[in-house]
C-alpha cells in the first residue's frame, strides 16, 4: 500500500445512483438525491475535502444505460490516471446512492433510473463497476461508499430486506483479492448483513447518508480528518443516538490488508461550521461598519471586481481563511485583547463576533471623504490584509498608511502569476514584507500552501507574535515613526531652511535629469523663501534623498524617521513608484504639514492619456494635487508654487489645521494598540518570559542566545527575569488595592502567578521581609476576596 | 465542545496549569510537600475532567487544544510523581509517572518530555534495587527513543540529554552516559547540575551495584 497520505488534488470521486426511476415510479425518492447532492456539495467545499471539480464524475441520476455508464467512468478513470505524476490518483472514492437488488444468479445490480422491473441487464452490475475501477485504478488505494437499498416500492422506508452489505462485501473482496500490493480496498455499506437500510420519510436524507453528512459537517471531536474507520464509528455513534432502537448499524469492511489497513488513512477532512455571517461582507468605507468597538474586524484591501455577485479573488481567500482558521483566530485575538485588558471578542454577537469588510482601493481615491473613511477603516481593523498585485498603487499607497497608524496584524499577498519562493521584483523599502500569495497557481501548490491557508496561519500566527513580543512588526516604519530618540532635540523637527526631503526614484535617469533639476531650482526657492520670512540670511538647504544621508544606521530607521521629522518634503510622483507611493503614505499619515506634490509635467500628461494609470491613480493624484515641473528651460513658477504650497502647510498648521489624512488617522486610530496603552504588569511579564519563561524548570530548552557557549548569560538572563517578576509584583501590590486585585480577575490572576514567583526569589535571596510582605498581601487580597463574596 | 470553546477552555486550564506549579514549586521549595501535592492533585483532576482530556491517551489526530492540554497533564503529572516520591508514597507517584508517560509516548501529541518515562523506569530500581535488570527492556527501549530525540528537536534541550545520560548509565554504557552528562554540563545551569547529581545519589544509594558507575559520573559533572 502506498504509504503516502490521501490528497484532493491526487483524489477521484465518482458519484452515482438514482432518485428517479421513470420505469418504475415506486422507486422515487428524493432523500437520495439529497443525499448525494450534499455528499457532492461536501467533496467540493473548499472548507472540507476541497476537491478540485474536475476530479468528481457526477452521474447521480443519468438515465445512461449499464454499459454507457461504465463507459464513462472508465474514460474518466483512465484520463485522470494519464495525469502528470503529480496529479494522478492515489485513491478513488466511489459513491453510490440508491437502490440495490440481486438478480436470479445472485449477482447484485445498483439501480440506476435506467432500471427496468425484471431486466437486470437494465441495471449497473456491481462487479462490472469493480472490474472497470480495478482495471483502471491498479495503483489507487479504492474506497467504496455505498448507501444501496433494495426493494421500498411501497414504503420508501425500506431498504434493503436483503443482506446485501453481506453480498456486496463478498463481491468487492472477491474481487479485490486479485488486487496487486501497494494498495487496497475498503467498503463502508449502509446495513449490516443483519439489518435494513432505511430512509426515513420525516428525514431529509437516508439514514446513512444523512448521518455521515451530519459527522462530516459538524464534526463532533476534535480532529481535522478522520480515517473510514474513524467515519464508520463515528456514523454507527450518530445513528444509534439519533434513532434508537430503529438505528441501523453501518458496516465496515476491508477485504485487502495485505499491505496494511487501507481504512485507517486519513482521508476524509471534516468541514467546519461557521456562523453565515463570517461570508456577509460590509463596506469598509461605511462609518457604520466600524461602530462597535467590541467586534474583530478584517479589512481586505483589494479592487473590487466588475461582476458584484463575484468576490475578488484575495477577499474570496480571506473568507475562506475565516471559515477555515475562525477558532483559532478569535482565540489568539482574544489573547492579545488580554494583553491590553481589553474585552474579548464577544463570540455571542451575530456572525460570532467577527465582521469581514471590503475597502475597494478602487473606490478609496474618489473624494477626500472616502480617502478619510478607508484611513480610518485601517485604523479600526484589528487585521488587514493588503491585494499588493502589480504593486497596486492604490493599494500600497495606503500601505504606508496603515504601516504608521497601526501596530495589528497586517499581511501583504500578491496574485497573478505568484507563487511563495516564485521571482518577484520587490521595492526595496518593502523587502522585508513576508508575502503571501493568492494565485491560481499557488492554490495548486497543494495541503498546507493553499491561499486560505497561508493568509489563515499568517493571521493566527500575528496574534501570537502581536499578544507575545513587545516589537511585533509586519510592516516597516511603525517604530522607526515612534521611537526618534531620548531627549527631546531627537524630536526637534528638521526645519526647511536646514533640509527638504525628497522622496523620489532612485534611478539613474531621473537622476540625471529630474533630481538634477531639482537640485538646480528648489534650494534656492526656499533660500529666498526662508530668507523672506525670517528675515535674515539663509543659506540654501540641503535636499537630500534617502541615498544623501551620510549615515550608517539601516535604510529603513532613518528614512522613516526623517519622514516624520522633516518639514517640507517633496513626493515626486514622476514614474509612480512604488517605494515613493509607500513613502508618501507613511509621510501623510505621520506629519501634520503633509507634503508637497510634485510631478514632471510630461510624466503627468503620460499618465493622463496613455491609461496607464487608472481610476484610482487619477484619483489619488487629483486628491494630493501634484505640482507639475519641467525639466528645462526658464520657469521656475513651478518651484515657487512648491515653497508656496509648503508655506501654506506651515500658516494652516499654526492655525491648529493639519492634513487630512494624519487627520484622520488622529481620530480613527484605535488607542488599546498603541504603545502606551499594554499595562504595565503585561509588559513586565512578558519582558520577563522572554529572557526566562516561568516554565523553564519542565523546559529544557533555553531562550538564551550562546547560553551554551557562556554560562553566565543564561544566569543574567534569569535574574533579569526575576527582577522584573518582582518589579511587576511590587507595581501590582501598591497601584492597586486588594480589593481590586480581588475583584478583577485579570489582576487577580497575574498576582496569583507572581506572588509564588517572588516567593521562591525572595527565599533563594533571603529576603525575610520581602517573604513577610508577599504573604501578608496574598491573605489581604484572600481577604478581599472574601468579602467581596459576602457582599 | 466547538473548537472556539475548546481554545477557551485550553487557554483557561493552562493559566490555571501555570499559577499551580509555581505554587507547588513554591510550597515544594519552602519544605511543605504535603501542600505541593494538594495543589498539583487538584490541578492534575481539573485537567483531566476537561471534555478536551477524553480520549486524550488514544487520539491520533489532536487538536492544538488538546495538545497544550496533554502538556500541561504530563508536566502536572510529572511533578506530582516527584512530589509522592518525596513523600515516599512510591506507588502514587509511579501510578503517576505512568499515566504522563502515556502523553509523552504518544508522538502525536508531541510532548517534548521524557521526564515521566525515565522516572517511570528508575522508580522501581531506587525502591528495589533487584528490579534493574527487569527494567532492562524498557531502559533499552528508551534509549533508542531519546537517541533518537538529541538528533531532533530536543538536542538543545537539557533534560532530555540528562535522561538519556541517565539509561546509558544504567545499560553500563559509561562512555556514552558521560559524553551525553557532558552535553547536560554545557546545556544546562548549576541548579540543573544538582538536580541530576541528586538523582544519581539516590540511584546509587538504592542499586550498590550501581554505586561506582554513579560516581563515576558525579565526578564527571561536578569537574
Amino acid at each position: 500500500m502506498s504509504t503516502a497520505l490521501p490528497k484532493a488534488e491526487t483524489t477521484v470521486v465518482v458519484m452515482l445512483g438514482g432518485s428517479t426511476y421513470p420505469r418504475n415510479p415506486a422507486f422515487n425518492n428524493p432523500r437520495f438525491k439529497h443525499s448525494a447532492e450534499d455528499l457532492r456539495a461536501y467533496f467540493l467545499d473548499p472548507a472540507a475535502f476541497k476537491l478540485p471539480r474536475q476530479n468528481l464524475l457526477w452521474l447521480f441520476d443519468s438515465t445512461d444505460n449499464p454499459n454507457d455508464l461504465n463507459d464513462k467512468i472508465e474514460a474518466f478513470l483512465c484520463s485522470a490516471m494519464h495525469g502528470t505524476d503529480e496529479q494522478r490518483p492515489m485513491d478513488v472514492i466511489i459513491v453510490f446512492i440508491g437502490h440495490g437488488f440481486f438478480d436470479d444468479s445472485r449477482s447484485y445490480h445498483l439501480a440506476t433510473p435506467s432500471f427496468k422491473p425484471g431486466a437486470p441487464e437494465y441495471s449497473y452490475r456491481f462487479k462490472f463497476l469493480q472490474r472497470t475501477v480495478r482495471e483502471q485504478m491498479r495503483l489507487a488505494r479504492k474506497f467504496y461508499l455505498l448507501d444501496a437499498c433494495y426493494s421500498a416500492s411501497a414504503a420508501c422506508e425500506l431498504m434493503s430486506s436483503e443482506p446485501v452489505a453481506q453480498r456486496v462485501l463478498s463481491e468487492v473482496e472477491a474481487e479485490a483479492s486479485n488486487d496487486l500490493p501497494q494498495r487496497g480496498t475498503a467498503a463502508l455499506c449502509a446495513a449490516s448483513k443483519d439489518d435494513q437500510a432505511l430512509a426515513p420519510e420525516a428525514e431529509e436524507y437516508t439514514m446513512f447518508s444523512g448521518a455521515l453528512l451530519s459527522v462530516l459537517r459538524d464534526p463532533p471531536i476534535l480532529s481535522d480528518i478522520l480515517s473510514l474507520h474513524q467515519l464508520h464509528g463515528l456514523v454507527d455513534d450518530f445513528i444509534r443516538k439519533r434513532f434508537g432502537e430503529k438505528a441501523v448499524r453501518p458496516e465496515i469492511h476491508v477485504p485487502e490488508q495485505k499491505q496494511g489497513d487501507v481504512a485507517t488513512i486519513p482521508l476524509f477532512p471534516l468541514r467546519r461550521v461557521e456562523p453565515a455571517a463570517a461570508f456577509s461582507v460590509l463596506d469598509a468605507f461605511d462609518a457604520e461598519t466600524f461602530a462597535d468597538e467590541a467586534l474583530l474586524y478584517t479589512v481586505v484591501v483589494c479592487r473590487s471586481t466588475p461582476d458584484p455577485e463575484q468576490l475578488p479573488p484575495l477577499l474570496q481567500v480571506v473568507s475562506d481563511a475565516w471559515n477555515n482558521f475562525r477558532a483559532p483566530i478569535l482565540a489568539a485575538a482574544n489573547a492579545c485583547r488580554a494583553g491590553w485588558r481589553a474585552p474579548p471578542v464577544p463570540a455571542d454577537h451575530e456572525g460570532g463576533g467577527s465582521l469581514l469588510t471590503q475597502l475597494a482601493v478602487d473606490r478609496a481615491f474618489e473624494s477626500e471623504a472616502r480617502l478619510r473613511s478607508a484611513v480610518a477603516a485601517l485604523c479600526r481593523a484589528e487585521i488587514a490584509v493588503f491585494d499588493l498585485t502589480d504593486w497596486d498603487e492604490g493599494a500600497t499607497f495606503l500601505l504606508g498608511v496603515r504601516a504608521v497608524a497601526r501596530r495589528g496584524v497586517t499581511i501583504t499577498s500578491v496574485g497573478g502569476k505568484f507563487t511563495i519562493g516564485g521571482e518577484l521584483q520587490v521595492p526595496f523599502n518593502l523587502q522585508l514584507l513576508n508575502l503571501a500569495a493568492h494565485s491560481d497557481a499557488q492554490e495548486n501548490e497543494g495541503a498546507g500552501k493553499r491561499p486560505f491557508e497561508l493568509i489563515g496561519g499568517k493571521i493566527v500566527n500575528g496574534f501570537h507574535d502581536l499578544a507575545n513580543l513587545p516589537h511585533y512588526l509586519d510592516l516597516p516604519a511603525y517604530d522607526s515613526v515612534r521611537q526618534l530618540g531620548v531627549e527631546s532635540g531627537a524630536y526637534r523637527p528638521v526645519q526647511a531652511r536646514e533640509r527638504v526631503l525628497v522622496l523620489c526614484p532612485f534611478n539613474a535617469l531621473y537622476t540625471r535629469t529630474n533630481f538634477r533639476r531639482l537640485e538646480k531650482v528648489l534650494p534656492s526657492r526656499v533660500q529666498d523663501y526662508v530668507a523672506k520670512a525670517e528675515a535674515r540670511l539663509a543659506e540654501k538647504p540641503a535636499l537630500v534623498r534617502l541615498l544623501d544621508l551620510k549615515t550608517p544606521r539601516l535604510v529603513a530607521q532613518t528614512l522613516f524617521e526623517l519622514i516624520r521629522l522633516t518639514d517640507m518634503c517633496v513626493v515626486d510622483w514622476t514614474e509612480m513608484r512604488t517605494n515613493v507611493i509607500f513613502e508618501a503614505g507613511v509621510r501623510m499619515a505621520t506629519n501634520p504639514l503633509g507634503a508637497v506634490h510634485v510631478i514632471e509635467h510630461g510624466a503627468r500628461e503620460r499618465l493622463r492619456s496613455g491609461g496607464r494609470a487608472g481610476h484610482q491613480v487619477q484619483g489619488l493624484l487629483s486628491l494630493l494635487d501634484p505640482i507639475g515641473y519641467r525639466l528645462g528651460g526658464i520657469d521656475t513658477g513651478p518651484f515657487d508654487a512648491m515653497v508656496q504650497r509648503f508655506d501654506s502647510s506651515l500658516k494652516a498648521n499654526s492655525r491648529g489645521e493639519v492634513n487630512f489624512i494624519y487627520s484622520a488617522v488622529g481620530a480613527a486610530l484605535d488607542r488599546r494598540s498603541q504603545p502606551a496603552a499594554l499595562p504595565l504588569v503585561n509588559e513586565l511579564t512578558r519582558s520577563a518570559n522572554i529572557l526566562d519563561p516561568d516554565d523553564q524548570e519542565s523546559i529544557g530548552i533555553s531562550p538564551v542566545l550562546y547560553h551554551e557557549v557562556n554560562r553566565e548569560l543564561a544566569a543574567e538572563a534569569r535574574e533579569a527575569a526575576a527582577d522584573r517578576r518582582l518589579a511587576a509584583w511590587l507595581f501590582l501590590s501598591r497601584r492597586y488595592s486588594a480589593m481590586e486585585i480581588a475583584r478583577e480577575k485579570l489582576l487577580l490572576d497575574q498576582f496569583e502567578l507572581l506572588s509564588p514567583q517572588v516567593r521562591r526569589w525572595a527565599r533563594r535571596a533571603k529576603r525575610a521581609d520581602l517573604l513577610e510582605e508577599v504573604n501578608a498581601q496574598v491573605q489581604a487580597v484572600k481577604d478581599a476576596a472574601a468579602r467581596k463574596g459576602d457582599t | 465542545m466547538n473548537i472556539l470553546s475548546a481554545e477557551q477552555e485550553v487557554a483557561r486550564l493552562v493559566a490555571r496549569a501555570k499559577r499551580d506549579k509555581e505554587e507547588a514549586k513554591d510550597h515544594r521549595d519552602n519544605g511543605d510537600i504535603a501542600a505541593a501535592v494538594t495543589v498539583l492533585e487538584e490541578t492534575v483532576k481539573a485537567l483531566g475532567a476537561s471534555p478536551l482530556a477524553a480520549g486524550l491517551e488514544t487520539v491520533t489526530v489532536p487538536s492544538k487544544p488538546m495538545r497544550d492540554l496533554a502538556v500541561q497533564l504530563a508536566d502536572c503529572l510529572g511533578m506530582l510523581g516527584g512530589n509522592y516520591r518525596r513523600q515516599g508514597r512510591f506507588k502514587e507517584a509511579q501510578a503517576a509517572f505512568e499515566r504522563g508517560r502515556v502523553y509523552e509516548d504518544l508522538p502525536s501529541l508531541e510532548v517534548l518530555s521524557s521526564y515521566n518515562l525515565i522516572n517511570a523506569i528508575t522508580l522501581p530500581i531506587e525502591s528495589d534495587a533487584q528490579a534493574w535488570e527487569a527494567q532492562r527492556p524498557f531502559i533499552e527501549k528508551a534509549v533508542s527513543a531519546l537517541s533518537r530525540q538529541v538528533l531532533g528537536e530536543r538536542r538543545s534541550d537539557r533534560w532530555a540529554w540528562a535522561d538519556l545520560a541517565q539509561c546509558q548509565l544504567l545499560l553500563g554504557d559509561q562512555a556514552g552516559a558521560l559524553q551525553s552528562y557532558g552535553r547536560v554540563r554545557d546545556l544546562g545551569d548549576e541548579d540543573t547540575v544538582a538536580s541530576v547529581i541528586a538523582v544519581l545519589e539516590r540511584l546509587g544509594n538504592a542499586a550498590p551495584a550501581l554505586k561506582s558507575r554513579v560516581n563515576a559520573a558525579i565526578t564527571y559533572l561536578t569537574n
